[in-house]
């Protein structure tokens, strides 16, 4: 069976508003959420609550089943303020979870959800910008896919 | 110094027909309720859906680099004891900011996996799932897990 691996990224909304919904309120309130893919962030609209979805289709007939590894990542990138040729990678997320598939009812989806809320702050705190967001992800066994990356920009707002 | 103050494994179900949540139904727009889950009977209250949840604390504004495993156990459908196989179903690392508290949440639908199992071997059964979880940034603790045990019974009581 050969399958396709479709890797999503997105940010929690107020369900009928513009308004980012952080991780206390989605605790505390369980509020009602729409997802809404992020494909960039201006510097004044942080994302707090943000969902990567990792999502494995069959895309010929099912003959086996099989249990698939799929490898995906976060990685933003710093820039320092002080010296604009300065940058970091910090890799957020690393994960490797193993999707079931092989019955036709079954698809192989795997969800994962975080704050980003306080690496802003952690970043601003010591004069360093985020200044882009990479989420990347490949099929590992039974076969090793090619990566499938989503880059998301930030237009930075320096006032 | 940062720390990981809990390890637990969480499910959520409707509010108005107390059903198990799908993990297609998560983050839908109805209320939620939140039970912890402990032990659960196997078949008949299975949860399709289990969130594991480790709980990270620290006083200042600090970042934190958690290892996550999840392993499923299997035993012989025959024998019903022992732990004739185990499944790695997850690792991870998250590198997280924390600033007082910090979660980690991993939503499992077993839907799939018990499919799985179930085709690919036949003679085994899901017995336990361990959720466990360790620092090793900005110093390496000793793990912490939270099992669940599933209550398997084929006479049906």
């Amino acid at each position: 069976m050969r399958v396709e691996l479709r890797l999503e990224f997105a940010k929690a909304l107020k369900t009928g508003t513009e308004r980012s919904l952080t991780l206390a309120e989605w605790h505390r309130k369980r509020d009602p959420v729409q997802w809404k893919p992020l494909q960039r962030i201006d510097g004044a609209e942080v994302p707090a609550l943000v969902r990567a979805g990792i999502n494995l289709q069959p895309i010929d007939s099912q003959g086996e089943v099989r249990w698939y590894r799929v490898e995906a990542q976060a990685v933003y990138e710093v820039i320092s303020q002080r010296d604009w040729g300065q940058r970091r990678m910090v890799e957020r997320w690393h994960v490797q979870p193993a999707l079931p598939l092989g019955v036709p009812v079954d698809s192989g989806v795997h969800w994962e959800w975080w704050d980003f809320g306080h690496d802003w702050d952690y970043w601003s705190d010591r004069d360093y910008f985020i200044s882009g967001i990479t989420i990347r992800g490949r099929l590992r066994t039974p076969t090793l896919g090619k990566w499938q990356v989503i880059h998301i920009p930030i237009q930075l707002s320096l006032g | 110094m940062a720390k990981i103050v809990r390890v637990e494994w969480l499910t959520y179900w409707r509010s108005d027909t107390k059903d198990w949540l799908s993990i297609g139904e998560l983050g839908k727009a109805f209320p939620l309720q939140q039970r912890q889950v402990k032990t659960v009977e196997f078949p008949e209250i299975l949860p399709r859906l289990l969130i594991g949840v480790i709980h990270v604390q620290s006083k200042r504004l600090e970042q934190v680099r958690v290892e996550v495993e999840i392993t499923y156990l299997l035993m012989h459908e025959r024998t019903m004891s022992g732990i004739a196989r185990t499944y790695q179903r997850y690792q991870a690392f998250h590198s997280l900011t924390v600033k007082s508290s910090g979660l980690i949440e991993i939503p499992i639908a077993l839907d799939a996996d018990e499919n799985y199992f179930s085709r690919a071997h036949p003679d085994l059964a899901l017995k336990s799932l361990v959720l466990r979880a360790r620092l090793l940034a900005p110093s390496r603790s000793p793990w912490r897990s939270a099992k669940i045990d599933y209550l398997y019974t084929p006479w049906g009581d």
